[in-house]
């Protein structure tokens, strides 16, 4: 120890030193926790991003968050929520409800109080069941009617069309469009085709006094499909309603109808409309097929697909890990989610989750990219049937379709 | 199994340690925190490995399906729970009864096949079971699976995640003892024998029948257990969480801790469900990992991680070892037994077209020393098995004092105060020369499976009695020497002196021993010879197959020659080893290479 | 009954019957139950597919390319995970757990390479999947080849057993030191079977691909039916595989089409499990008596 420099430095330097490490605070947390100096302005938004990264179902489900990244993009581009930058908190499911719970637990951990994600029915309704207890605002890509009950999932928001409206305008097209009586269905036996089937059978019922004329159901693993198909034509079925959610059973499907010769309508879940398909079946076996998606991504001979939605086809398609998937992340609700949540709360000027949920309850058209969206208490659905129309599977490979543009058919 | 005072004194000092941070882990967490989450989901897969491991690990039943018991239990506590509102205590026992009688179910088809058609055979049924869980929807509820299951409750108080960690820990602690407990009983002895050498099972009265249903019983419980814990835990039960690669991986997790190990299966639950959780970048490669994991430790350390451990462990501490404290050298004392009568009546045994047996004769009198001889092939090893009840007769009779047994099992007969030899020494290779003796008390003990599960003390002291009682078999054929040496690293001459003292520690009235003297020394034939006459002193009867002619001269009274299943001729030594036809057909040769 | 169902019995037969023939060729000289093999038949269809419709191989080119590859799979299964296990044991089982783990790890290796999605594999012309109807069935020419191919197999394959290396493995499976003694190489045999059944399970993973799609998750399905064939016709015995895969199959259809299509699996363990307890020797085989 020398005390000398200590007396000359107290003496000398004093003020110069108390500057100097006041200086030094700011380059080190400036340099090693930009966080920091973020939080001092305003601390980021935080919003769990639920998704397989890993496992089976991760190649075809990952890119199905495109549509919300691109609205996070969007706005924190333009200055943010309130000036609070959105950041994402990811966290892998392996598309297993299993795993849902957990990642609710490591969310909730994180101060999350968003949470956009998971995707499929039966993972949806696993993590709502925890999010719900949470008190956590979620979107999920769910087409089971459930997950739109707003009585049941107060803070879940569907924002897409379910089964009950997909079934709705199969039964309508098929019966009313086509006039067609003998009508078959054709499910998958997952939650999803469960609760289409039954909605389907309903309407039928209950609308046109039809009933089933034959109703065949399929495990998703089967190797062989050619028993339902050709069950479904000896039935003398003439237009089949097909709740199909993957693309391998899909085209099993169609290659046994065009190795029978038969080709009744189909019309089905907008799950068929993915471009895998046309590598597994020639175009000509899906000509009669039809599948339900939403009217501003669609074009007729005189109508052309709204602005917006072509302004988000050209987005989408500068990024490489969309391709083949463009339909199915231009039906996902995350990009309206995110929009809603930004006007939600900038109109109540708060972050708080029980004013959110609130100001939700009462939106009146919404303008989102899948339609006009208006929610109640009951219902968080949002979307409005008439904006699920039929379009062709076929339109697909036409140059209009920009990946996930479709023509919509006549009388739509 | 037990060793000396330091090799394993830092073991229990690393396993105390380790209960003790599990046990207070919770103090560091918070409520809602992740790892707690995650360290209760582990707690629950312990619970299950550890069944697993009874199963596969000291039972030898390979068994790909175990997610089918976890998952009635899950299914069973989170359906009654959600949707008759029973409280988790109920509802936990009916998962672990239905369960159970899954497993006793998948128990039957394991009597009839061998190892690996079961593995087959349970693997198809993981896989069967995972299509019928979503395809009972009116049940199960499908593919959305049982969601919002409530946590447990005690007089209204409601478990939190702190308390329900607790829970869990506790019940994979009591798992672990009872576990540990049957393993270091007559009924881990007899597991390791069904697994190892049934034929030694059979020779002890153990009903490998009743070991296997025994083990299941046991392993499907602790899963039956962990389902019920698991439904609570996860909070949402979905078909996805039991698919086949669920069993799978509970395979993985036995198998990379150790099989039939006491702390494989907690040391493969953490390594196989906790890494990940660590390694997130190492996600999409977990699988590919696990394979080649999997595959390297079967090929170099098939007793997985916890085996290796052992291993390790063993090798530093050898080298400061301790000599095993010297007993106390009580001269021996041994009980007299009144020998059984064998007698035989025209027995017929057939395989395809061959007669094995054609119409044999033998009586060995109550006390006596019988030989059968005979060139090889000419059925002497297939008359001792048709007594022992290994095989069963075409006609003919056989009555063991006085008891008709044709037709008996072969445990049952051994019940009756039968011991066996082997040809080949069928011991248990892992375990000690001591435990080897002691399967032969199977029958003899008398604690039953609960007092031993819980370690009750009469179980306790009843193997302090087995154990003394052993040691002196062990001695009176002079191998104590070897007595804590794992049974497969003794040499072989001495492996069939063991064989007899596991006979001899059952008990034995009559003794079937089945070449005893091939491939000893000249010193190791005097002591068996030596031996024989001890035992007979003790009254039991003994029947003797032999090539060794001046041994059966010496120490049988009565001899036996069979050549091609049929008798060639009978009466004392020195009469039969005089008779022509005998000296034609068989001594020939043989006499003049054991007479040098 | 429905006629159809026949010939969806077939054609599922055929399949099933040839992977159990390819886990007879690997079982007979080592008593080894491949757990990899519905891997290695979905490796065959995957390599095939990419060769003809990736890299743009003529299709007898990719059909040799394709029998190498999986044959020196099979090869390598059997010199890393199989023959260190049996030099240690003859009657242990710890090659349940090391083929176990060459199924994970080819499994996860070619769902990486590949990903889920199936790849289409038409038939080669002139055979079609486009059907007819003949004498009241609804068949399709590639059905008709692929049962033809399949007896054809099976027939040489027995006749190949009669050669004097086909005694020789034959020996081997007796009694192994039997026939190191008569200067049998059972090293050498082990490993050509290995050769020979991974060849023999790409075939069949091509012949596969046209009716199941070559996809990755096409092994444990394969893997389960294959093993009721070998099973239920008696471990080792080709023509016993043979009619018990169409056994199977047909039992599948008729399951499918009276209760749900869901219960076919179910239909077909209750039905295996049923001829095993009755036979654990299966239908075909001699019963073998324990030895002590």
């Amino acid at each position: 120890m020398n005390p000398g420099p200590t007396i000359r430095f107290r003496r000398d330097g004093g003020i110069s030193r108390r500057s100097l490490l006041q200086t030094a605070t700011a380059i080190g947390a400036s340099a090693f926790a930009p966080g920091f100096s973020a939080y001092a302005q305003q601390q980021a938004f935080k919003i769990g991003w639920v998704r397989p990264t890993t496992g089976r179902l991760a190649s075809s489900f990952a890119p199905l968050y495109l549509g919300g990244l691109i609205a996070i993009e969007e706005i924190n581009a333009a200055g943010g929520i309130l000036g609070r930058q959105i950041e994402r908190v990811e966290e892998d499911d392996e598309a297993s409800p299993a795993k849902e719970p957990g990642i609710v637990r490591k969310l909730r951990e994180q101060d999350v109080s968003v949470i956009v994600g998971p995707t499929g029915s039966s993972q949806s309704l696993a993590s709502l069941a925890a999010t719900t207890q949470a008190k956590i605002l979620q979107s999920t890509y769910a087409a089971a009617a459930e997950a739109g009950d707003g009585k049941k999932y107060p803070y879940h928001y569907q924002l897409m069309f379910n089964t009950d409206q997909q079934a709705d305008v199969c039964a309508t097209y098929m019966a009313k469009t086509l006039g067609l009586k003998k009508i078959g269905i054709l499910q998958e036996n997952t939650a999803f085709g469960e609760q289409a089937a039954v909605s389907t059978k309903a309407i039928l019922q209950k609308k046109f006094g039809l009933e089933v004329a034959s109703h065949q159901v399929y495990p998703i693993t089967a190797t062989d499909l050619s028993a339902y198909v050709a069950n479904l034509q000896k039935a003398g079925v003439d237009g089949v309603i097909a709740w199909i959610a993957n693309v391998p059973n899909a085209a099993m499907i169609f290659n046994t109808m065009k190795t029978l010769n038969w080709f009744p309508p189909v019309t089905g879940h907008s799950g068929l409309m993915l471009p895998a398909l046309f590598d597994l079946v020639s175009a000509d076996a899906v000509k009669n097929v039809l599948a339900t998606y939403y009217r501003p991504f669609t074009w007729t001979d005189t109508e052309q697909p709204g602005l917006r939605q072509v302004a988000f086809a050209k987005r989408l398609a500068q990024f490489p890990e969309a391709k083949g998937y463009e339909v199915n992340v231009a039906a996902s609700p995350y990009y309206d989610f995110i929009y809603l949540l930004k006007s939600a709360i900038e109109a109540e000027k708060s972050f708080d989750v029980e004013v959110l949920q609130h100001a939700l309850s009462s939106v009146k058209d919404f303008k989102g990219l899948l339609g006009n969206i208006s929610l109640t208490a009951h219902n968080h659905c949002g979307i409005d049937i008439t904006d699920v129309v039929l379009v062709s599977i076929a339109s697909g490979q036409d140059a209009r379709a920009m990946g996930c543009m479709r023509a919509r058919a006549p009388n739509q | 199994m037990a060793a000396s005072r330091a090799t394993t004194l830092a073991p229990l000092i690393t396993q105390t340690a380790f209960v003790a941070v599990a046990c207070v882990f919770p103090l560091f967490v918070g409520s809602n925190s992740y790892a707690l989450y995650v360290a209760t989901q582990l707690g629950v897969y312990i619970i299950a490995a550890i069944g697993l491991n009874l199963l596969a690990g000291y039972a030898g039943q390979v068994s790909l399906g175990h997610a089918a018991f976890v998952a009635i239990g899950a299914y069973a506590t989170a359906l009654l729970m959600v949707d008759h509102a029973w409280s988790f205590w109920a509802a936990s026992l009916v998962s672990m009864a239905l369960a159970t009688g899954l497993g006793m179910l998948s128990a039957l088809p394991s009597f009839r096949l061998s190892t690996w058609y079961f593995a087959f055979i349970t693997l198809a049924f993981a896989l069967v079971f995972e299509k019928m869980i979503v395809e009972w929807r009116w049940l199960t509820k499908g593919f959305a699976g049982v969601i919002g299951v409530p946590a447990p409750r005690i007089f209204g108080y409601e478990f939190g995640p702190k308390i329900l960690y607790l829970l869990v820990f506790a019940s994979a602690v009591v798992a672990f003892l009872i576990v540990r407990n049957i393993v270091q009983s007559r009924f881990g002895r007899a597991f390791v024998a069904v697994r190892d050498a049934p034929a030694a099972a059979l020779a002890v009265g153990a009903s490998p029948q009743s070991m296997k249903m025994l083990a299941f019983v046991i392993a499907a419980a602790m899963a039956g257990a962990a389902g019920s814990l698991f439904a609570v835990q996860k909070t949402v039960v979905t078909p996805d969480d039991f698919t086949a690669d669920f069993s799978i991986f509970f395979v993985l997790t036995v198998v990379l801790g150790g099989l039939g190990t006491l702390w494989g299966p907690v040391i493969g639950a953490f390594v196989f469900f906790l890494i990940p959780e660590f390694l997130s970048s190492l996600q999409s490669w977990r699988m590919l990992i696990y394979g080649c994991l999997l595959l390297v430790l079967m090929l170099f350390a098939p007793h997985g991680l916890a085996g290796a451990l052992r291993q390790a462990w063993r090798r530093y501490a050898q080298t400061q070892k301790t000599p095993a404290a010297a007993r106390t050298d009580t001269p021996v004392e041994h009980v007299a037994v009144a020998g059984l009568a064998l007698e035989i009546t025209g027995l017929q045994k057939r395989f395809g077209g061959v007669a094995a047996l054609d119409d044999v004769e033998f009586i060995a009198p109550a006390g006596s020393c019988s030989a059968i001889v005979g060139p090889n092939g000419s059925g002497k090893t297939t008359l001792l098995n048709v007594s022992g009840g290994y095989y069963l007769a075409d006609a003919g009779s056989v009555r063991i004092g006085g008891v008709e047994t044709n037709g008996m099992s072969a445990q049952r007969i051994a019940a009756l105060g039968i011991g066996r030899t082997f040809q080949t020494p069928r011991l248990l290779n892992e375990l000690a020369v001591i435990e080897n003796v002691m399967l032969g008390a199977y029958r003899r003990e008398r604690a039953g499976f609960a007092s031993t599960a819980l370690r009750l003390p009469g179980a306790r002291a009843e193997t302090r009695r087995m154990r003394a009682e052993a040691l002196d078999h062990l001695e009176f054929v002079g191998v104590a020497d070897h007595a804590e040496d794992p049974a497969g690293e003794v040499p072989h001459g001495q492996q069939r002196l063991i064989e007899i003292a596991r006979a001899l520690m059952g008990g034995a009235r009559l003794i079937m021993l089945d070449e005893p003297a091939a491939g000893l020394s000249m010193t190791e034939l005097d002591r068996l010879d030596q031996l024989l006459v001890r035992i007979r002193k003790l009254g039991a009867t003994i029947v003797i197959v032999e090539h060794h002619l001046d041994l059966v001269a010496s120490i049988a009274s009565f001899v036996t020659v069979l050549d091609r299943g049929k008798i060639l001729a009978s009466g004392s030594p020195a009469d039969v080893f005089k008779d022509e036809r005998v000296l034609q057909a068989y001594m020939g040769d043989r006499a003049l290479r054991s007479g040098a | 009954m429905d006629p159809d169902i026949l010939v969806r019995g077939l054609t599922a037969g055929s399949l099933y019957a040839l992977v159990a023939v390819s886990f007879n060729i690997l079982y007979r000289p080592t008593n080894v139950f491949n757990f990899a093999q519905g891997e290695l038949v979905m490796l065959g269809a995957m390599l095939f597919a990419a060769g003809k419709s990736t890299v743009g191989l003529p299709w007898p080119l990719a059909l040799l390319a394709t029998l190498a590859a999986v044959g020196t799979l099979g090869l390598a299964e059997e010199f890393i995970a199989v023959a260190p296990i049996l030099a240690r044991s003859k009657t242990g089982t710890g090659w349940v757990i090391t083929t176990l783990a060459i199924s994970l790890i080819v499994s996860n290796l070619v769902g990486w390479i590949w990903g889920p999605d199936p790849i289409l594999v038409k038939p080669p012309a002139p055979l079609s999947l486009d059907t007819f109807e003949f004498a009241g069935l609804r068949l399709n020419s590639y059905v008709i080849a692929l049962a033809a191919l399949t007896i054809a197999l099976v027939a040489l394959i027995e006749r190949a057993y009669r050669t004097l290396q086909g005694k020789a493995v034959l020996a081997v499976a007796e009694d192994r030191e039997a026939a190191l003694l008569r200067g049998i190489n059972p090293a050498r045999l082990s490993r050509w079977s290995f050769f020979l059944g991974g060849a023999f399970a790409g075939l069949t993973g091509i012949l596969a691909a046209p009716i199941l799609y070559a996809s990755t998750s096409m092994g444990p399905a394969l893997l389960l039916k294959g093993f009721a064939a070998a099973a239920v016709g008696s471990i080792g015995n080709n023509r016993g595989a043979l009619i018990a895969g169409y056994l199977i199959g047909i039992t599948e259809a008729v399951g499918a089409s009276l209760l749900s299509p869901g219960y076919q699996e179910a239909v077909v363990f209750l039905v295996v499990l049923t001829v095993l307890l009755m036979r654990p020797q299966g239908l075909f085989g001699l019963a073998t008596t324990r030895t002590v």
